[in-house]
């Protein structure tokens, strides 16, 4: 009965971990950004709620190189309901990599989210003759035509392993 | 003659061997039926690792794991590395072969009641297994950083923040010295690999200590069964390491016929590709419920496997003994199946927030 105590609340705990929200330094404000993923140059809409309507927030892109200040964006709203919605444009120069958005004002209110920036779309592509404007499902086509005695080995070595395989397999009975 | 006096070249090395490794050991006694082919399913997905983990370290050495290069290195790993697109080709098809084996693997421990007492534990350490394959499954699919691999990630990202403090990891916050691509290429080459090694350790130390589940009849009761059978453990490695071979034969020839796909490098905030098809089935789910049903319905799928031991206390093995259990998990299954064939013929859907 004890240990089946200790195991519920074990797992009690580790549940309740989804109900914190990750609020590292900071807790009321909370903004989220729109593409959470987003190529250098492109746009991105940040969003504040749980805020006053007449605050101030300065929004920067942190990452490991420094921070960048994207603008400003003030609270709109009636009552204590406020909240912002503000579009700012990536640097094109941004490196790719890992980056938090935070949104502050003077008074040291702030909030954060994460953001991963790609290359500049125009950037993307690596592949023969390529620029990337558009999202595209299709397969990338590259040259994968083997030397056909790659395609011989590779074939002796099919039928070798497969023999080997059901000779193993056989006498094992 | 002195000569006949001195045993063979052969026997005197196998002594040798013998001496220092105890080889003998490992010719246990195990049941007949522990050596058929549904019993061998585990050693054939063992197997299937063996051939990631090789293939894996020869990629590993041409990969760079950063947002802006990832995709290029892939492009270098099939155009420019020596048997690059043959490796990376067998490495993507063992992965699949692997999904499929722990599944089937998966689904006959639950037809012949092998999760049943003392057998409980191990079920539980299987559906760790079961997690980290299909996160060894995701993580790669990311790493190749195209369309459907940058999709993946936003999705993933999404997921990770409707799990509060649990879903810390995949955030910005966690780490801004290393970027999230790379955290994820570390845990497919370090995190991951050390968590199934240690699994597959604790799974094969369990089926030592209990045995393998007895035979199926229709009178059968779980039980251990350590040192019972008539056959040997030797032949079940043996079989194992036959049937790695074939899954090695088949690998090589879908790398022939059909190489490893590669998406256009991925443009961030769209949606037009759908998932791979492990995780396709959660598609429909997903266009339903938006992204928390990517966190919710493998959760409860998890959680319904990991009741089973608990709801299913009866020592009989038989399936007609257990025919209500059986029937909810072929419901399951069929209700995952009949997603799977919906999501594929359903047209894509953007899902992001």
């Amino acid at each position: 009965m004890k240990t089946r105590v200790l195991i519920s609340a074990a797992i009690a705990a580790v549940l309740a971990l989804a109900l914190v929200r990750i609020a590292w330094a900071h807790g009321e404000p909370v903004i989220i950004v729109d593409p959470t993923v987003a190529a250098a140059g492109s746009p991105i809409t940040v969003t504040g709620s749980e805020v006053e309507p007449g605050e101030v927030f300065a929004i920067t892109l942190e990452g490991i190189g420094g921070s960048i200040l994207l603008g400003e964006a003030t609270v709109t709203g009636e009552g204590e309901e406020g909240a912002f919605a503000a579009t700012f444009t990536l640097p094109t120069d941004l490196a790719p990599g890992s980056y938090t958005v935070r949104a502050a004002t003077e008074a040291g209110e702030a909030a954060t989210t994460d953001l991963t920036v790609t290359a500049a779309a125009n950037n993307a592509s690596a592949g023969p003759a390529m620029v990337m404007d558009e999202a595209s499902g299709e397969l990338h086509a590259l040259d994968r035509s083997k030397p056909v005695s790659q395609i011989i080995a590779v074939a002796v070595v099919i039928t070798l392993s497969a023999a080997a395989g059901f000779v193993l397999i056989r006498s094992s009975r | 003659m002195p000569s006949s006096a001195q045993p063979a070249p052969r026997s005197r090395l196998g002594e040798w061997l013998e001496e220092r490794l105890g080889l003998k050991g490992l010719t246990y006694a195990v049941p007949e039926h522990a050596n058929s082919l549904p019993y061998v399913l585990g050693g054939i997905t063992l197997t299937g690792f063996l051939i990631l983990f090789v293939t894996g370290i020869y990629l590993a050495q041409f990969y760079h794991p950063h947002v802006e290069d990832a995709h290029n290195s892939l492009i270098y790993i099939i155009t420019g590395v020596p048997l690059g697109d043959l490796v990376r080709s067998v490495h993507f098809w063992t992965a699949q072969i692997v999904t499929v084996t722990v599944s089937l693997h998966l689904l006959r421990v639950l037809f012949t009641g092998s999760y049943k007492r003392p057998r409980e534990i191990n079920w539980f350490v299987g559906l760790g297994l079961l997690a980290i394959t299909l996160a060894f499954v995701f993580t790669g699919s990311v790493l190749k950083f195209d369309q459907e691999g940058l999709e993946a990630l936003q999705h993933n990202k999404e997921a990770a923040n409707l799990l509060g403090a649990l879903g810390t990891w995949f955030s910005a916050e966690f780490s801004r010295s290393v970027p999230i691509l790379m955290r994820l290429f570390n845990a497919h080459v370090t995190l991951l690999p050390l968590l199934v090694f240690v699994l597959i350790a604790a799974h094969i130390f369990l089926i030592k200590q209990h045995g393998i589940s007895p035979k199926v009849t229709p009178g059968a009761v779980s039980r251990p069964t350590p040192g019972e059978g008539d056959s040997r453990f030797s032949v079940h490695l043996v079989r194992m390491a036959g049937y790695g071979l074939m899954v090695l034969s088949v690998a090589l020839f879908l790398s022939l016929a059909f190489p490893a796909p590669l998406g256009m490098p991925g443009v961030a905030g769209a949606e037009v590709t759908k998932p791979w098809w492990m995780f396709l089935w959660l598609f429909p789910a997903e266009a339903a419920w938006g992204t928390r049903a990517l966190v919710a319905v493998p959760g409860l799928v998890g959680l319904l496997l990991a009741l089973v031991p608990i709801v299913d206390r009866s020592p009989y093995l038989s399936p007609a003994r257990r025919r209500w259990l059986l029937i909810v998990a072929g419901l399951i299954l069929l209700g995952i199946i009949v997603s799977g064939v919906a999501a594929a013929l359903q047209p894509v859907a953007a899902h992001l927030e």
